[in-house]
């Protein structure tokens, strides 16, 4: 029993920051720490299903994706969104942000980029934060959120775009945009 | 490559998703435009700095201690480890149903009730529930069903194979009443998706409440328990009762028992 608890915690400790800053980016502080010593115990009383040489970390963010964030998002009214435009093509320069708007926003980039992220829609956020922040290959973010390879690349591409516009907004709202 | 060409692989080439032949390709192409090596700089920059905002974001000690503290905690309930146990369990604790009154005025048990009750048992195994990971070929299902006639369980032993799921393990819920025991088995895909198929005997239960549906000609009522979704489907002999985690793992199911 207690060689069992030690090998879960292995596996689990490492991981815990990364579930804590995911679990962050769709509900606050508290609720996130509750989000993830909910999603460990999950694990931890699921381990017997879990099949050794398989991808843990898979397999404990879909945990935490699946009854923890999906089951919030469920309860929660969605705010209204951006729709993304549908004229948006790559082509288009003023899509894009350029190293003047970064200079722009200054040291706090970051955070404004981390509080747009904020009005991206979850589907699409959770695949973002799996890639950008976790640096989850698109074949893991596949596997952890069991959709297609296809689908986790046009998540993130509408993912990008949104939080794109949003600080490109930011931008023109501080008029150093037009 | 032209510049729009360039920008659409903007994201897969961050994410070094890229075969190495187009990544060689974009570089090419940054080589020669300002305006793109301007904008795939600054997308790399922003991500930079969206990782650096929340590198400051960690797990407290208060977080650790109290998850340790919370794995530490015996478990009431326990798995027997082996297939091979399946025979030598003797014994099977059952346990009474006290959450609920599960009988209504008519005697018989309400499809809500057992939707209730078959989901607190997704994720608390009945007492003493048996391992029998592996018992997938015919001889094992059969040493199922012996195991529930020999405690007198009239069990429903819908395997979901079709839907990729495998016998995890099995156990007896008996009704605080006993009126009857109900047969409990946990079905697990490879990667630790859930089901838990829940039998009662058909005259016990009242078909009520939830949303009414038909699953291959059978009369079905599905319920939503938070996150869990629980349908009730009506056979000839018993009403199973399946529990999945999500919406989508439902459709997966039904589709399978439809087959
Ligand atoms: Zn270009
Ligand atoms: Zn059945």
């Amino acid at each position: 029993m207690a060689d069992r608890r030690e090998e879960f915690e292995k596996l689990v400790w490492p991981l815990l920051d990364s579930l804590l800053r995911v679990a962050r980016r769709f509900v606050d502080a508290a609720a996130a720490e509750d989000l993830v010593q909910d999603t460990v115990l999950r694990a931890w009383r699921k381990m017997d299903l879990y099949r050794p040489g398989t991808n843990f970390k898979a397999w404990i963010f879909r945990i935490l994706i699946n009854s923890g964030i999906n089951a919030i998002r469920s309860r929660t009214r969605h705010p209204s969104l951006r729709q993304l435009n549908p004229e948006a093509t790559p082509d288009q320069e003023a899509r894009y942000l350029r190293t003047a708007d970064l200079a722009q926003l200054g040291e706090w980039v970051g955070d404004e980029a981390k509080a747009a992220l904020e009005k991206v829609p979850a589907e699409l956020k959770q695949v973002f934060v799996l890639s950008t922040f976790e640096g989850m290959t698109y074949r893991e973010i596949s596997e952890t959120l069991e959709i297609p390879i296809g689908t986790v690349m046009s998540r993130l591409f509408r993912a990008r775009v949104l939080l794109r516009e949003e600080l490109l907004d930011y931008a023109r709202e501080r008029g150093f945009r037009k | 490559m032209n510049c729009t060409d360039a920008r659409r692989h903007l994201d897969p080439f961050q994410d070094n998703e890229l075969e190495v032949a187009a990544n060689l390709e974009v570089l090419k192409h940054l080589n020669l435009c300002p305006t793109c090596a301007e904008i795939f700089e600054t997308e790399r920059r922003l991500r930079e700095a969206m990782k650096a905002s929340i590198a400051s974001e960690r797990a407290s000690e208060n977080l650790r201690r109290r998850i340790h503290e919370a794995i530490s905690r015996p478990r009431a309930r326990r798995w027997i480890p082996s297939l091979a146990s399946l025979a030598a369990a003797l014994m099977v604790g059952t346990i009474a149903l006290v959450l609920w009154n599960p009988f209504s005025a008519s005697g018989r048990v309400e499809a809500a009730v057992l939707a209730d009750t078959a989901a607190a048992y997704h994720s608390v195994l009945p007492a003493d529930a048996v391992d029998v990971s592996g018992a997938d070929d015919s001889k094992a299902m059969v040493s199922l069903e012996n195991w529930f006639r020999e405690r007198g369980v009239c069990a429903c032993l819908h395997d979901l194979k079709a839907a990729g799921y495998a016998f995890g393990a099995v156990g007896i819920v008996e009704d605080v009443n006993a009126k009857g025991k109900y047969s409990w088995t946990l079905q697990r895909t490879p990667d630790g998706r859930c089901v838990t198929h829940m039998s009662v005997p058909q005259h016990l239960v009242h078909m009520a409440g939830g949303q009414v549906m038909s699953i291959g000609g059978m009369e079905g009522r599905f319920f939503e328990r938070g996150n869990l979704k629980v349908f009730l489907l009506r056979t000839p002999r018993v009403v199973c009762v399946f529990v999945t985690e999500s919406a989508r793992e439902a459709d997966h199911v039904m589709a399978a028992l439809m087959r």
